[in-house]
């Protein structure tokens, strides 16, 4: 399944308002200013994830992940390599710089990664005007490639994967990740169809 | 009917209640939908003081205004929502004020990280639930091993610091605002000992221009301050309360607190480092273990500095003796070489001017045995036939030495020499019937040499080799050459002055440095004569000097003296052993032409 130019372009805007408000969040949690970048997005099978990602993403990978439930159901995670996981918790937490993510610094990308799931998951359930259900999130360090069978061996309904290439802006750095949200297919279908109608809606 | 051996649902679920309340390791917390507290377990009850009874039924963000305050109020908006939250302790702190678990952590609060979602039955929200986890222990540890890290760059840093052999002074400064970055001091002196072995303000920081002028101008700072020049380091706390009368000094300055740290090498105090606050009444003694150490290292690098600027003045004192010496050596062997050269011009001209009466000498003794020999009665003619062999012996002495003399005066140029052309040239100077004695054997090369000189050499081991045999025996000569590697390693140079036993290497155009390399050529003249007594090999070549001193042999015994001085200016060696079978066995090296 393949999205349209200007359904991607309509998810993007959609991820973004959830952005939004998820820097805005951040921003007052920290006092920098925190800013995240418009997301590029794409749709994939889930079984070309890790091999997409493996030149991006380096080594071992942090992964908050968050199980929704509701109209529609799947899985969100938040995925950044070690590196970017500890420069993250450096330009947040005003530390300085550590070699090893500490249980506290987990703590940190875990909450990072639950705001920007619940804000995200939230802007989709206000486009079907449905709440979602929530899980508490996990955080994993592991091989990219044992994550996404994890997933793939525990939710085999969930085929697809809407990856959303995130970069987060503060301090003069920025840190890179991507937002994974792995659907189901009749979940996806119905998100389409929602987002059509929400794009025909603005433009009307 | 349930199976006996499974536990009712409801029975179970009222046990993992009864659990939550009174077991968990953690704070749990239920609210209703307007965050009315309904469930407060007896962790929530032992750690924040308030009992259950106190706070059921009671707005949890009206008790705990710091929630609201620190902006954490929409959390609990949102899980009713249906969002989980997780606040992490890095970011938050804590979620609930509460006292701290781990008092020497230095904590306000207990640091707390908090999960807040929403309590749902069938899709439903029924409230919020609330679950705390303490990590105050876990954050102080991490706090301490952070701290420690931070002790051991800085101090990694500082030795850095001190192995590039900085200026003490210099390194103190820089140390100084490091430390002023990780400990609270805002002050420091250091003292030194001067040339005088007095102590003197070395450097200061974070004091005043006028303190620092009025400090610097103590002449005895151990009266004033003595605490800084004590033997062991020392903190003085509560400065300002105290009334010592020996810390007023440092009170007046405005210092609360100051760590003093003597800097001493052994028994030797080399100088005192102080850091001071004015802010801060109470240094912990955990603090002065590492700038104990660090002062200890500066205390050795200070130490070197003041060595190695001994030994660099000890040295340039060296260098200058040094220089002196070789002045004097100079000099000296200009005035030798003068000498030198003024005796053997002496010589010469003795020698020159010895001859013509010598000539005159001889002349007569002539006329006499010729034109009156029928006149002169038999006894005094044996006189005069013996007044004139001494005549003729006078004459090739002083022949002799000027010859000597030539070869020590005369400019040479070197060349390649054939040696067969010259070994040819000696043999036809000698009467037919003794050229078959002299045989050459083998190729004979060529060398770097004088062709007059080398032929004066040969010339006279070719003599000597002809002269000294045994009565009755025919002489024997053989020459051959040989090349060898290298200077010789057989015997030392035996080059010997006139009048003197010194041994000079003169400015000649060989230069003795490159003496052990390159080929070299060794020529042997062997003969089978009387031989050399032992011992006799290194005089032998001293002037006026014989192997033997039987007047049957006639000889003036400069011969060699005149080969090791040929040899000498020409840049080779030479000397004898015995040969086998009887007879001496003498070499020149010279450089391969």
């Amino acid at each position: 399944m393949e999205l349209s130019a200007s359904q991607t372009d309509a998810l993007a805007e959609l991820i973004n308002i959830g952005y939004a408000r998820a820097a805005g969040a951040l921003s007052d949690m920290t006092g920098h200013r925190i800013h995240l970048s418009v997301p590029q997005v794409a749709i994939r099978k889930i079984e070309s994830v890790a091999g997409l990602l493996q030149s991006v993403v380096e080594g071992e990978v942090i992964s908050v992940n968050q199980n929704f439930a509701g109209p529609i159901t799947g899985n969100a995670l938040l995925m950044l390599d070690m590196g970017a996981a500890l420069l993250l918790n450096q330009l947040l937490t005003d530390r300085p710089e550590a070699k090893t993510l500490d249980a506290a610094g987990k703590e940190v990308i875990t909450e990072v990664g639950n705001i920007l799931l619940n804000a995200c998951l939230g802007v989709f359930g206000n486009l079907l005007h449905v709440q979602l259900s929530f899980a508490v999130p996990n955080l994993f360090i592991e091989a990219l490639d044992n994550v996404m069978q994890t997933l793939m061996k525990q939710q085999p309904e969930l085929r697809f994967a809407l990856l959303i290439h995130t970069r987060f802006h503060m301090k003069a750095s920025n840190v890179s990740g991507y937002m994974i949200i792995i659907l189901g297919i009749s979940s996806l279908e119905r998100l389409m169809m929602d987002l059509q109608k929400w794009e025909q809606g603005e433009l009307s | 009917m349930p199976n006996s051996s499974s536990i009712a649902p409801d029975l179970q679920n009222s046990a993992i209640l009864s659990w939550m309340d009174e077991f968990s390791p953690y704070g749990i917390i239920t609210t209703d939908l307007s965050f009315r507290v309904q469930i407060w377990n007896r962790w929530m009850a032992e750690k924040s003081g308030l009992k259950a009874a106190d706070v059921v039924g009671l707005n949890l963000l009206d008790l705990f205004p710091s929630i609201q305050s620190r902006r954490l109020g929409s959390r609990f908006e949102r899980a009713i929502q249906g969002e989980v939250s997780v606040l992490s302790t890095a970011l938050h702190g804590y979620l609930i004020p509460m006292a701290s678990t781990v008092p020497e952590a230095g904590f306000m609060h207990m640091q707390q990280t908090a999960r807040i979602g929403p309590l749902t039955a069938k899709h439903d929200a029924l409230g919020t639930i609330i679950v705390i986890e303490d990590v105050t222990q876990r954050e102080f540890q991490a706090a301490t091993l952070r701290k420690q890290h931070e002790r051991e760059q800085l101090l990694s840093w500082a030795l850095g610091h001190l192995m590039q052999l900085m200026s003490t002074p210099r390194i103190v400064r820089e140390l100084f605002y490091q430390i002023a970055q990780h400990y609270d001091y805002d002050g420091y002196f250091l003292y030194l000992r001067n040339e005088n072995h007095l102590m003197q303000l070395s450097s200061a920081g974070g004091i005043s221009p006028e303190a620092r002028v009025e400090i610097s101008t103590i002449e005895a700072p151990e009266k004033p301050w003595p605490t800084l020049f004590s033997n062991i380091p020392v903190i003085i706390n509560h400065l300002q309360q105290s009334t010592v009368p020996s810390e007023n000094w440092p009170r007046s300055l405005g210092i609360q607190s100051y760590l003093a740290l003597p800097l001493s090498i052994g028994e030797v105090s080399l100088g005192a480092l102080c850091f001071s606050s004015r802010t801060r009444s109470d240094i912990p003694a955990d603090e002065i273990e590492l700038l104990v150490t660090i002062s200890q290292y500066l205390a050795i690098a200070l130490h070197r500095e003041q060595t190695e600027q001994q030994l660099r003045e000890a040295q340039a004192g060296l260098h200058e003796h040094a220089l002196e010496l070789e002045l004097k050596v100079t000099e000296r062997t200009r005035r030798l070489r003068e000498m030198v050269s003024e005796l053997e011009t002496f010589s010469y001209s003795l020698a020159h001017d010895l001859r013509a009466p010598i000539r005159a000498m001889s002349g007569y003794c002539d006329v006499l045995f010729e034109d009156y020999r029928s006149s002169i009665p038999e006894e005094p003619l044996g006189i005069i036939e013996r007044l004139s062999k001494a005549c003729l012996k006078l004459d090739h002495l002083t022949r002799d030495l000027l010859e000597f003399s030539k070869v020590s005066r005369e400019e040479i140029k070197l060349g390649a020499v054939p040696i067969r052309d010259t070994v040819e040239e000696i043999i036809s100077l000698f009467p037919e019937d003794y050229r078959e004695a002299i045989q050459m054997t083998g190729p004979l090369l060529k060398v770097r040499a004088h062709p007059g000189l080398l032929q004066r050499c040969l010339q006279n081991l070719v003599e000597n080799a002809m002269k000294f045999i045994e009565d009755g025996k025919r002489p024997e000569v053989c020459i051959r050459s040989e090349l060898i590697q290298g200077g010789s390693k057989i015997g030392k140079p035996k080059f010997a002055l006139p009048f003197s036993k010194a041994v000079f290497s003169e400015s000649d155009p060989v230069e003795s440095g490159n003496e052990a390399q390159g080929e070299w050529v060794r020529i042997w003249v062997e003969d089978r004569g009387i031989g050399i007594p032992p011992g006799g090999q290194e005089k032998i070549f001293g002037i006026f000097e014989r192997g033997t001193s039987s007047e049957d042999f006639t000889g003036t015994g400069i011969g060699l003296a005149i080969v090791a001085r040929a040899m000498e200016r020409m840049g080779g060696k030479c000397g004898v052993q015995p040969r086998e079978g009887g007879g001496s066995s003498f070499w020149l090296d010279l450089q391969r032409g």
